[in-house]
């Protein structure tokens, strides 16, 4: 009975932590603005998402520097050297949440943004489908890349870029 | 007038076989494809075009400055085939590439752009008037 009870609390508490989900092969994450476009491959982190209970939410994310693809093979060199991402000092682009709400478009991932050595606090609004053990969370934002010391301000870049990030997930 | 007109062309039909069999041996050897980004009509056009151009080019200096036309047109010829590389660095390829597929490129297309100036001089001989 002693041991019974002990499961049934132990589920308890696992069902209350949230639900935890892995990142598909098949995500992207795009970003353009007028000026250059291109995409980062790989992405990894993890997802603690429950729409139904989002004090336990969580997610974190990390993009690798060297993963940056413009489509054009110097552009991609250029962009990882240090006038750019410095992906030699710097390798990831993180992501860390502090907090997830619900909005009337979907929900909104409140954390920190580290990238190029410096971190800042942004509100990343996100969608989220769900579809059997599988769901797509897609996130659309821009940076300001200039806040972050990213490329000389006023060069031929435009400071604004735009963030899309398509990241279908497997229930873990 | 005619004579011109054929040396144009067949000048840009050099530049465009010669191109095609160098662009196969480099795709051959090196396992990509770039059929989707320069199809081979494309190569044909614009080596015709560029030939065409230069011909016009070499008939109005040679025709205005006598003396030094030629020396001017033949630097212009070289310079604006050397600035037209600008082109191929800056090209942006649409959608999944890799790196190896865009780095290959440079390779691919560059020595192309130098077919039509090569062809151009290769043939000119031959429809010189005496």
């Amino acid at each position: 009975m002693k041991s019974f009870r002990f499961i049934f609390i132990l589920f308890l508490s696992l069902s209350s932590y949230g639900q935890g989900w892995k990142i598909l092969e098949t995500h992207k994450v795009t970003f353009s603005n007028k000026d250059v476009s291109g995409t980062f491959d790989d992405i990894s982190g993890t997802i603690v998402f429950d729409s139904e209970n989002l004090s336990t939410a969580k997610l974190n994310f990390k993009l690798k520097v060297e993963s940056i693809n413009t489509g054009n093979g110097l552009q991609n060199k250029h962009a990882r050297g240090d006038e750019w991402f410095h992906a030699e000092k710097y390798p990831y682009i993180e992501f860390e949440s502090t907090k997830i709400e619900k909005t009337d478009a979907g929900f909104k991932a409140i954390g920190k943004l580290q990238m190029h050595g410096v971190s800042k606090e942004v509100t990343i609004p996100f969608t989220f489908s769900k579809k059997g053990s599988k769901g797509t969370f897609i996130a659309k934002f821009s940076v300001n890349r200039t806040e972050y010391n990213v490329g000389k301000k006023g060069n031929d870049v435009a400071d604004a870029i735009k963030i899309t990030a398509t990241l279908p997930a497997q229930k873990k | 007038m005619r004579k011109k007109i054929i040396f144009a062309i067949s000048s840009g039909l050099l530049a465009g076989v010669v191109s095609y069999f160098y662009g196969d041996m480099i795709q051959t050897q090196l396992v990509e494809d770039y059929s989707k980004e320069v199809p081979t009509m494309a190569i044909f056009i614009s080596c015709i075009i560029g030939t065409l151009l230069a011909t016009i080019g070499h008939w109005i200096f040679t025709k205005f400055i006598p003396k030094l036309g030629e020396v001017i047109f033949g630097i212009i010829f070289a310079g604006l085939t050397t600035a037209s590389l600008v082109g191929v660095l800056g090209f942006v390829f649409k959608g999944e590439t890799t790196e190896a597929h865009q780095y290959i490129f440079y390779c691919y297309a560059m020595p192309m752009h130098f077919f039509p100036f090569l062809a151009w001089y290769s043939l000119k001989p031959l429809f010189e008037s005496k």
